[in-house]
Formats: structure tokens, sequence, C-alpha cells
């Protein structure tokens, strides 16, 4: 196929990928699979530099401080387990019902936040528990920060709750199933996407609330570009693009990305490019300034993990059998 | 469209009251020599032999959908867990989900109906409930969950069967025939049931709804009951298919939330294949059958369902008659 890229390296785990993420600096990048084992690669050649300490059961996510010194897993044993990155630990939790499925370290590097059953927990670099914050309706389904503040979703809507400012925590509402976040950098907005085939979107102070609805199956993919104009959200075989900048998405019409022939699992952004992968098996990349994508890598397997190396110089990403590759992303 | 495997991983969903016994059946599937490797989703702490087998412990999170039906639930625990099992490498041979006692089946069946992901990896098999027959006379009268769960059932175990007489085991077993025509009901004590009768039934297949029985027709004198019925009509004949979508189309709007499920095998007009159709509530799947052949044509539907009108129903699906 013209303008493809061999992969520069490809790796088998011991089973599928639950969560990929390049450390910061892009050097290193691990992958939590569902076997229970963590692997952390040398993000050049694909060697295994570790493997810390595992989840029985099935790692399901990970997170990097962002300074890069410290590495965080949690699984189905509902264990949080923290440890430099060459694997020497720094504490973990006890054990638990509620499977770990999503973690984010606070973007000062100080915190770090965790989903477990209804509660968020969220714990210091030493492990101390800072704070265990329950008024979740159900399971969290996503986390993320929003600089001191902590947002987490379930069913029922969205909880912010402000760190280091005494008061309750702010809700936005929705009744519906969500199951992924995306923040704005700037931090004005707040993008979920839904099992429903919608997004809801947030002008957070006012508490703006915005749907977009339509998409063919429930939307799981959806982040921000680096500069805040983009919204990129996936549902079915088709990526849109929401134009944030100005006075933002209302009123306007995505751009429709079409190309993909299976449903779109993950998305990116290397610099002004979005990167898909689909369970068409493709890796395609999208110029900002085209609609037509092309495809940067072709696999035999449903992809359905991607992460992008800062910078966007090369994207890692997982088929369905644990088999994890990278693509160099700079020439392009 | 999501990519469909091709073998997708049956699911069993049992129901039944507390203490009817779906513990010690889960414990006898569990145990049995089946060389199968299962995956049970359990909604109450259970003493539940562990061997191959996973067991995950699941709170039971209903969901609301705003996608147009309006009593479609589903369970979000079981999108999230299943979302995730189903990526393992080595994949489970069946699933068995159990519900608490008190549970409406309806979140559960839902929720193989809504979510593409597991649909495409995820077949349901079958809904078995198990009936404690010392008991459930009282639960029936006196509970609407209990009517659910047997009316949503595609194989019921009369259970605990040692424990009443013949007669009041006769009796039951017509009761629970006439609240629901096509579940297969055994009898059974501490659940002792061959396992061929409980799992890879491939109730939901429609491929084998041909196999639909609407038995002898209802009789269309309760009209007025709010209990829990089933209809089956049989008719010779074409239906046409535009006056028989907008039939079920305003029978679903109207009675879907008392319509707990719907099986048919149609000769549509026109077409030289069978339609086949089952639904959950207000949702609907259906597809085309195996070609009529030299087999008469005719066309029959079976309805379960509370305070079902089943001299409006018949009369509704006369008229689509081409």
């Amino acid at each position: 196929m013209p303008g493809q890229l061999a992969s520069v390296w490809s790796r088998q785990l011991a089973d599928h990928a639950a969560d990929l993420r390049f450390a910061p600096g892009g050097r290193v990048l691990a992958a939590a699979t569902l076997a229970g084992t963590v692997a952390v690669l040398d993000a050049s050649t694909g060697e295994l530099l570790s493997e810390p300490k595992g989840h029985p059961g099935g790692t399901l996510s990970l997170a990097w401080s962002p300074d890069g010194s410290l590495f965080a897993t949690g699984g189905q044993d509902g264990r949080v387990r923290v440890c430099r990155p060459g694997g020497e630990p720094v504490f973990e939790t006890p054990s638990g019902r509620a499977w770990i499925e999503h973690m984010a370290f606070s973007p000062d590097g100080l915190k770090l936040a965790v989903g477990a059953g209804r509660m968020a927990r969220v714990y210091d670099r030493s492990g101390q528990l800072l704070a265990d914050q329950g008024g979740h309706g159900s399971t969290i389904s996503a986390l993320c920060w929003m600089g001191r503040r902590l947002v987490t979703a379930c069913y029922g809507g969205v909880q912010l709750l402000e760190f280091g400012k005494p008061g309750t925590p702010h809700f936005l509402e929705y009744t519906g199933s969500i199951l992924a976040l995306a923040p704005s950098p700037d931090g004005k907005w707040l993008a979920s996407g839904n099992q429903d085939g919608s997004l809801r979107i947030w002008k957070v102070d006012c508490a703006a609330e915005f749907a977009m609805s339509g998409y063919p199956t429930k939307v799981k993919a959806l982040v921000f570009s680096g500069d805040g104009s983009t919204l990129v959200a996936a549902g079915g075989a088709e990526v849109t693009l929401w134009d944030f900048s100005g006075a933002g998405p209302v009123g306007r019409t995505p751009k429709v990305l079409e190309g993909h022939a299976g449903t779109v699992t993950a998305v990116g952004w290397a610099g002004h490019r979005v990167l898909s992968v689909s369970e068409d098996g493709t890796l395609r990349s999208w110029p900002a300034s085209s609609d037509r994508g092309e495809i940067v890598w072709e696999g035999r397997l449903p992809l359905d993990r991607l992460a992008v190396a800062p910078g966007g110089v090369a994207a890692a990403f997982a088929d369905r059998s644990g088999n994890i590759s990278l693509v160099s992303l700079d020439d392009r | 469209m999501s990519v469909t495997t091709p073998d997708r991983v049956p699911v069993t969903i049992l129901t039944g009251f507390l203490g009817s016994g779906k513990t010690t059946l889960l414990n006898r599937i569990l145990s049995e020599n089946h060389g199968k490797r299962i995956a049970v989703i359990e909604n109450e702490f259970g003493e539940i032999g562990i061997d191959n087998d996973l067991v995950v412990s699941a709170d039971e999170e209903i969901f609301e959908m705003n996608n147009g039906c309006i009593c479609c639930t589903v369970r979000g625990d079981l999108i999230r867990i299943l979302g995730t099992l189903m990526r393992r490498r080595d994949r489970f041979d069946h699933v068995l989900i159990e519900t608490t006692g008190l549970a409406d089946p309806a979140p559960v069946v839902q929720t193989f109906f809504v979510d593409d992901e597991l649909k495409a990896q995820l077949e349901l098999d079958a809904v078995v409930t198990v009936v404690d027959a010392c008991h459930v006379a009282l639960h029936l009268d006196q509970s609407s969950e209990c009517q659910e769960q047997i009316a949503f059932a595609d194989v019921v175990l009369l259970n605990k069967a040692d424990l009443v007489s013949a007669q009041e085991l006769c009796a039951l077993a017509t009761r629970v025939s006439a609240m629901n025509r096509w579940a297969r009901c055994h009898h059974t004590v501490r659940c002792e049931v061959p396992l061929d009768n409980v799992l890879g039934i491939r109730a939901f297949d429609l491929g084998r709804a041909q196999e639909v029985d609407p038995g002898i027709l209802s009789d269309t004198t309760h009209e007025h009951d709010t209990s829990v019925s089933s209809v089956g009509i049989d008719l010779p004949g074409d239906v046409h298919a535009g006056r028989l979508e907008k039939w079920l189309r305003k029978l679903l709007a109207e009675r879907g939330a008392d319509i707990f499920r719907m099986k048919g095998v149609l000769s549509v007009a026109g077409s030289d294949r069978q339609l086949v159709f089952q639904g959950v509530h207000m949702l609907f799947e259906s597809s085309e059958g195996r070609p009529w052949g030299r087999a008469p044509r005719r066309s029959k539907i079976v309805l379960i369902g509370r305070g079902l009108d089943v001299a409006g129903i018949d009369k509704g699906f006369r008229r689509c008659l081409a």
C-alpha cells in the first residue's frame, strides 16, 4: 500500500492490552494485560525493560506521574500498586472487591486518583489516602483531572471535586451512562461519550450543557486536540471532528472522516493529525487539511488500544490477541 | 457495525427467588464434568465452588437507556464486566448470569439486545428460572417479580418437587404453562436435571424460531385479567408486511411495558422465506428464516404478557392477513 510504513516493532504480550501508555518523554511504553501482567518496554525497540508485579485476574489500568518518577497500576484484584519505573515498590493498597479500571495522576503529580466501584480514592505519593469520595450512584466509569479538580463520571452524571477548596462537590447531571470523558486543555469544556450514542458537552463554569446525538454506536473514544480547538470523537466507523474554536461547537456541523470499515475503537492526536484505530484492523492518519485518511498500518485482527507518544512522533496500538506494535510518525 | 465473531459465546440467565435452589443449580453446573470453562456473574455472595471457572460478583446497576423506548433498562455492570472478560484471549465457553432473587429479568435480557459490543460476542442462550415448588404458589399470588421471572423463562425448574404432592405439582405445572406456554418445565429435586436441559437451549436463536409452537389459541374471555398469560395465534396464509409492521409498532408502543416476550414465524406476502422475529418488551429483532418451499405457508406468533387483551391481539393480527 502506498504510504504505508512498516511497524518499527511488534511484540506479543501475555494477553490483550487493557491499557497502554507512554511515559512522559516517550522513551518508555507500559502495557497492562488481561493476563494480569504489566510490561514496561523500550519504545524504540520494544525490548522488555521490566515487569512490575501485576494483578491476578487482570491488570486493567495504569498511569505515569507527569515527571515519570512513579508508575501506578490497578486491576481485577481491587488493588492499587505504585512503583518506580524500574519496578521498586513504593506502596500498595489492600485488595478489594471493586475492580480498579480508571486511574490518573493530578497534573502537579502529587496525587493519584483511582476509581474503585462507587468511590473515588485519592492517594498522595506515599500512599496516604487523601480522599475517599462517594456520591456516585453507580460504578465510576471514567475519571480525569482538570487542574485541581478531580472529575469522575458514572451513570447519572459527572462529579467535580475541587482540592484545596473546602465545599461540596459540584455535579453535572445527565440521565445516561457515561463511558468516557475528555477535558479541554484550557479547562473550559468537558465532553463525555455515552452508551446511548451521544456526546454531551458541558461548559464547565456556567454548567451549560449540550447534547450531540445520533452516533450509530456507543461513544467511547474522544480526545481534545492539544490546542483545544478540536474534539475528535468516534462512533461506529466514523470519526467526527467538532470545532471548539471561538464560541464553541454549538450550531456547527462536525467534519466527518470516513474510511474505516469497522467500528473505531480509539482515537488520538499526533500534532494536528488525527489517528484512529478500528475493528477493521487499520491505524489511519487524517491530516488536518484533508478529509482523506491514509492507512498507516494494517493487520488481520481488530485493533482497540492506541497511545500516541509525546510530540506525536510515534503511535503504539494493540490488537485483540495482545500483540502491540509501534509505528514511527515523525517523517510523515 | 461491530465485527461479529462467528462463534458467539452463549449466555444463560439464571433467575429465581432466594431459597428456590438457584445456587444449588449453579454449583451443579460448575461441578459437573462437562469440560466447559464457565464464567459466572453472580449478584449475591454465595458459597460457590470455583475450579477452572471464574466467578465475578457484581452489583446490579440498572441503567435507563435514552434510545427511544420508554421502558428500556439495561444492566450497566454487565456491559462493563463482560466487555472486559470477553477481551481475554482464553475465552469462556459459556457465561452464566445469576440475578438477585427479586430481580426483574428484563434489564439483563435487554442488555444483550441493546449493547452492540456484547451482541457481537455473546448470544443469549436461555432464561432459566428455578422455582420452589413448595412456596411458589404464595409468591405467584403476591409478587410481580416472581410472575415476571416465570414469564421470561425458556426453562422452568419446578424444584423441591419431593416436598409437594403429585397433585400440587401437577396444578403448579398447569399454572406455569398458562403463564408461559413456551417454557420447558422440568420437575426436579435439588435441581437434579441433565445439563442439556438447561445449557445450550438456544432459545434466542432466530434460526431456530421455526420451532415456535403457538399451541391452542388462548381463551379469549379473560380480557380484564391483570395476571401473566400467554397468547398464541396460528393463521394459515400470508401477512401484509406494511400492515404487520404498523400493527406491531402500535401494539408495542401502547402495551410494550406489559409484553414480556414475543416470538413469531411469519409468512410475508411476496417473500419466499420465513420471517422470524422475537422481542423483549419494546426491543425487537427479526431476520429472514428458511425458505418455505412446499411447506404450507402460515403465520404464527406467541406473546407472553400481563393483562393481555387476547381478543384485541387476535383481531389485530388477523387484520394483517394479506
